[in-house]
């Protein structure tokens, strides 16, 4: 009698620390997270740790909540690090982030590459948009070539050139910075305001509030012309490096999607 | 004909198709419009509410700089008067007066003043085409920021 009192009291308790994978399953394909929430913070704290961090951090993977899913991940590397379809899922969810977030994950991920001997695709692209001049381009599939090729072209050019062609011929720069619209645009309009100064000189004379006007007024948009050449290039490549990147998720999205809710 | 009067009248040309222009709209298909909105959702246009250029933030200078408020009286005049006759559409997300404004509360007057103009300088339908697809939302337009592109 005492002895099976002892089995049921431990059987009892070895339940609330087991973690029940199918019903997690169930859950996530269902896409209910407010049981999937409770449930995972129902379990027993002597659960296994490991395991809990991992499901936990698939959890927060998957309605995504960028801060608690990087302190879970951090806990449980090992588990991480041998579900290649989290990997890619965890990936795919990154390169869509922009700015520091995007740079920290793929920071660390690159910093563990060597430690748990792992391959993904997307590591290598994140590292071709970091330096698009040293990678080869004709291993990308043909979707991302374009948009990869157009990235690497204007990489290459120099802010401060753009802003000294910009001096020479308003809107010169903007040409150089891949922006042939632009450049016709801004090239029409500076002659118009130039023609137009020049005839109130000519005709009015220097000192004529009019001519002052018209004076100011192309020399406010003959160096905002050349402030924005320099800050449009650089933004520029920012945003075709974004956009290679949503290409890349894009590309990538459908066997992301089915691995994350198995 | 003199050069200038030539001059002159592309110039009136193209600024009457650049008006023309800000002036199209998108156009709607009313049976997929009531289909996918309720009927009962749709309201009349109502002008955003502006406020003039605030200079909380801004150092003591910036507080006593007469130009910052000359600035914020004459985009403010041209918000609530000019803008709401003429029906302008900006091809941007964040319009070029509004644009302005939160460049120069942000960077102050020069700098503000300079990518104000530079926005300007591009606002017509052809630069859609020069921004990449994730920067063109939903109802063609281009999704600008006030912050440094990240």
């Amino acid at each position: 009698m005492r002895n099976s009192i002892i089995f049921l009291v431990f059987f009892s308790w070895q339940l609330s620390a087991q973690i029940n994978k199918e019903f997690i399953n169930h859950l996530s394909v269902q896409k209910l997270p407010a049981e999937h929430f409770c449930y995972l913070n129902s379990l027993s704290v002597s659960a296994n740790q490991d395991s809990l961090c991992f499901y936990k951090s698939k959890y927060y993977l998957q309605y995504f909540d960028d801060s608690l899913f990087r302190a879970n991940v951090f806990l449980c590397p090992t588990l991480f690090f041998a579900d290649t379809c989290m990997i890619n899922y965890a990936n795919w969810r990154y390169i869509k982030e922009k700015g520091k977030t995007r740079d920290e994950w793929f920071g660390w991920m690159k910093a563990n590459e060597s430690k748990y001997f792992f391959f993904n695709y997307l590591n290598r692209y994140y590292e071709a948009g970091l330096n698009p001049q040293t990678f080869n381009s004709s291993y990308l599939p043909p979707e991302l070539k374009n948009s990869f090729v157009k990235y690497r072209r204007i990489d290459n050019r120099s802010p401060y050139a753009a802003a000294g062609l910009s001096i020479l011929v308003p809107g010169l720069g903007k040409l150089y910075g891949g922006r042939k619209r632009s450049f016709v645009n801004t090239l029409f309009m500076h002659s118009m305001y130039g023609f137009q100064t020049y005839e109130s000189v000519a005709k009015l004379g220097f000192t004529h509030p009019y001519s002052v006007f018209s004076l100011g007024l192309l020399s406010v948009f003959y160096v905002a012309n050349i402030y924005s050449s320099y800050h449009d290039l650089k933004e520029y490549k920012i945003m075709l490096k974004n956009q290679f990147y949503e290409d890349v998720a894009n590309y990538y999205y459908p066997y992301s999607e089915s691995c994350i809710l198995r | 004909m003199r050069k200038w009067h030539i001059f002159q009248i592309s110039f009136f040309f193209f600024l009457s198709f650049q008006i023309v222009n800000a002036q199209q709209e998108v156009p709607v298909n009313v049976g997929s419009l009531i289909i996918d909105k309720n009927i009962t959702e749709t309201s009349i246009h109502i002008p955003a509410k502006r406020k003039i250029l605030s200079l909380e933030q801004r150092t003591l200078m910036g507080k006593v700089n007469p130009m910052s408020y000359l600035s914020a009286g004459l985009l403010f005049f041209y918000q609530r008067v000019l803008s709401e006759q003429i029906q302008a559409n900006c091809v941007y997300h964040i319009s070029c007066s509004e644009y302005t404004k939160k460049q120069i509360e942000k960077r102050g007057l020069i700098i503000g003043i300079l990518k104000g103009c530079n926005q300007l300088n591009n606002c017509f339908t052809g630069i859609m085409s020069e921004y990449p697809e994730y920067k063109i939302s939903e109802d063609l337009k281009v999704i600008n920021s006030i912050g440094d592109e990240e």
